[in-house]
């Protein structure tokens, strides 16, 4: 099965936009004309083994170029739940397109039980601009689901992705990164702690509120088991954060039943309930004080990072850790520009962290 | 040899700690919830009555604290009460918008046995989507590991009308649209026949929004206010303005 990149022969379907436009009333239609058929979901109904590449239409650019969604499909060879991985919905969070490139890579459809589909690039103008909203409307795509056929860019994207992906699936592994600048390292609990603790992260979080209108909500709405991963960014250390992200999304189909063998168990990974983003207020240079790493414990009011203008060269302000006992969840380890109102540093409160096996 | 002895004494405090803590990590990987059944049986006027069985999971007891219900647009939820063998209560609701939490107000809350949530839902103007509570804990799968655990059955007035949901197909028989899935949605949505418009437009038809009787009110106030006015005026000495 293994080739080189790029050379496996998959088969092609591409979409018609009525078939995402009105996906659920074709179904309903399709199984209203065969009502006695068993009532089995589509996810779990078995069709020929195999890789397969799918591509779901937005729109049509204003150079006249079509806008579509790739999904690549691995089929497998036994019944079972569906599981999609997505990547890139910000498009400057390249190491999700990274990790789920080899797992494309690794995995054998004829020891598949049910299926993945991947949609490595959810967002594709905003990864050509480098950009973490889509650049035409720049909005982010990932606070407009479930989107709207007539809305702007970014929420039509949202629907395509919405009816045409996460409709279909089990299970969502949603894979983020730091972006251009930051470097993190943890992982979300949506709706199943279990899915989330079998991606491997030392460091879980689960916040009282969720952000609105993202993949997660909208998939966890519809009875769909997700999880959303953050890991990797500032293109730090890829290699090792695309190793562990490979070994984690297999983890959790092995969780998810879609591959076989026993779930690997990572211990000492803890729960995180608090946790602060720092935006500074001014925009200019990032001057970091020191180095740090995801996991990273640091103690009340530790200095982090200097502000500096880049025109009269003074500090404009200088960000300090904000809880008396801080987990370094995000941080920028390089001198940058920054915006005011960047993600800068995002620290845990250790104080509502609680091992998961104590 | 009696010093081979102790040592494997020795070792068994060890084990048995190494085994405890195996069975606790199995335990915190696994549900806690065995299986969710739903009902919903929805009449022409859009009142929705929701029959929800928890089945409790094999390792530790369902909680009724541990229940929670995303609110919908135009969807008024009545209280929503628990049943098991052995106990029963109505579930008291803290908001935390747009979820709310539930929790069992007899502080009662343990439910070691399979649990029934019951509870009405009423659709107004043009709301389509009928809330469904959610544990908080994660559904057990079927027996494989792999199937799903939570099933969906909704019963329709009318065969034009339509759940439009993702998964939920039709039998084609009894107005019934059925659906499996690997975690509990926290709603289902239909289209109901002779029910439409904008979730906004939960007015009837008829009504104004009270523009009318606001207009009387007015002019009430008007034709007692100005006379009144006006004698109180003419009633000062002309010294005094």
């Amino acid at each position: 099965m293994a080739t080189a990149r790029g050379v496996r022969a998959v088969e092609t379907t591409v979409l018609p936009h009525d078939e995402l436009r009105n996906s659920v009333a074709r179904r309903d239609r399709a199984a209203q004309s065969r009502p006695n058929s068993p009532l089995v979901p589509a996810s779990i109904v078995s069709t020929a083994p195999g890789r397969s590449r799918r591509f779901v239409p937005v729109t049509t650019l204003a150079s006249g170029l079509p806008l579509a969604l790739t999904i690549h499909v691995l089929q497998g060879a036994h019944p079972g739940p569906t599981v999609g991985i997505s990547a890139l919905i910000h498009g400057d969070e390249f190491d999700g397109w990274l990790i789920a490139r080899d797992v494309w890579e690794r995995l054998d459809p004829s020891q598949l039980h049910g299926s993945v589909w991947i949609l490595g690039v959810a967002n594709p103008l905003a990864f050509e601009g480098n950009s973490r909203n889509t650049p035409i409307d720049m909005l982010d795509m990932n606070r407009l689901f479930p989107g709207a056929p007539d809305g702007w860019l970014g929420e039509q994207q949202a629907y395509a992705i919405a009816h045409g992906f996460i409709d279909h699936l089990d299970y969502l592994i949603d894979i983020h990164c730091g972006g251009t600048f930051p470097w993190v390292d943890y992982c979300y609990v949506v709706n199943d702690e279990a899915l989330s603790r079998a991606f491997g992260s030392a460091l879980l979080y689960q916040p009282a509120t969720s952000y609105p209108n993202t993949t997660a909500t909208y998939a966890e709405q519809r009875g769909v088991r997700c999880m959303v991963v953050e890991i990797g960014g500032g293109y730090q250390d890829q290699p090792r954060h695309v190793e562990n992200g490979v070994r984690g999304v297999m983890n959790q189909l092995r969780y998810a039943g879609v591959l076989d063998g026993d779930v690997e168990r990572r211990p000492g990974q803890r729960l995180m309930r608090n946790m602060k983003v720092m935006r500074p207020r001014h925009g200019g240079v990032c001057v970091p004080r020191r180095m740090l790493t995801p996991g990273e414990e640091l103690g009340g009011g530790e200095p982090l990072a200097d502000i500096v203008s880049p025109y009269t060269f003074e500090t404009l302000e200088t960000m300090v850790t904000p809880f008396d006992r801080n987990i370094v969840v995000l941080c920028r380890n390089y001198r940058t520009r920054i915006h005011p109102g960047d993600y800068t540093f995002m620290m845990g409160d250790a104080a509502t962290t609680t091992p998961f096996d104590s | 040899m009696r010093s081979t002895g102790v040592r494997v004494a020795a070792l068994v405090p060890l084990v048995a700690f190494v085994c405890a803590n195996a069975l606790r990590a199995q335990g915190a990987l696994s549900s806690n919830v065995g299986g969710v059944e739903i009902r919903i049986v929805v009449d022409p006027a859009g009142r929705a009555e929701v029959s929800e069985l928890v089945r409790a999971g094999r390792d530790t007891a369902t909680r009724a604290s541990s229940y929670q219900l995303l609110t919908r647009p135009c969807a008024a939820i009545g209280d929503i009460s628990l049943t098991s063998a052995t106990h029963s209560a109505l579930l008291r609701r803290v908001s935390n918008d747009p979820w709310q939490l539930l929790d069992d107000s007899t502080e009662r809350g343990a439910v070691h046995a399979d649990a029934t949530l019951t509870y009405t839902v009423s659709l107004s103007g043009g709301g389509r989507d009928i809330p469904i509570v959610v544990p908080a804990p994660a559904v057990a799968r079927g027996t494989d590991g792999r199937s799903p655990g939570v099933a969906v059955s909704v019963v329709l007035p009318n065969a034009e009308d339509r759940v439009t949901f993702p998964r939920m197909l039709t039998t084609g028989t009894s107005h019934e649209w059925r659906g499996q899935f690997v975690a509990v949605p926290s709603f289902v949505s239909v289209e109901l026949s002779g029910r439409s418009g904008a979730c906004g437009d939960a007015l009837p038809p008829s009504s104004d929004g009270g523009l009318s009787w606001r207009f009387w009110l007015l002019v009430a106030i008007l034709v007692v206010w100005v006379p009144t006015y006006q004698w109180w005026a003419r009633r000062q000495p002309e010294g005094a303005r």
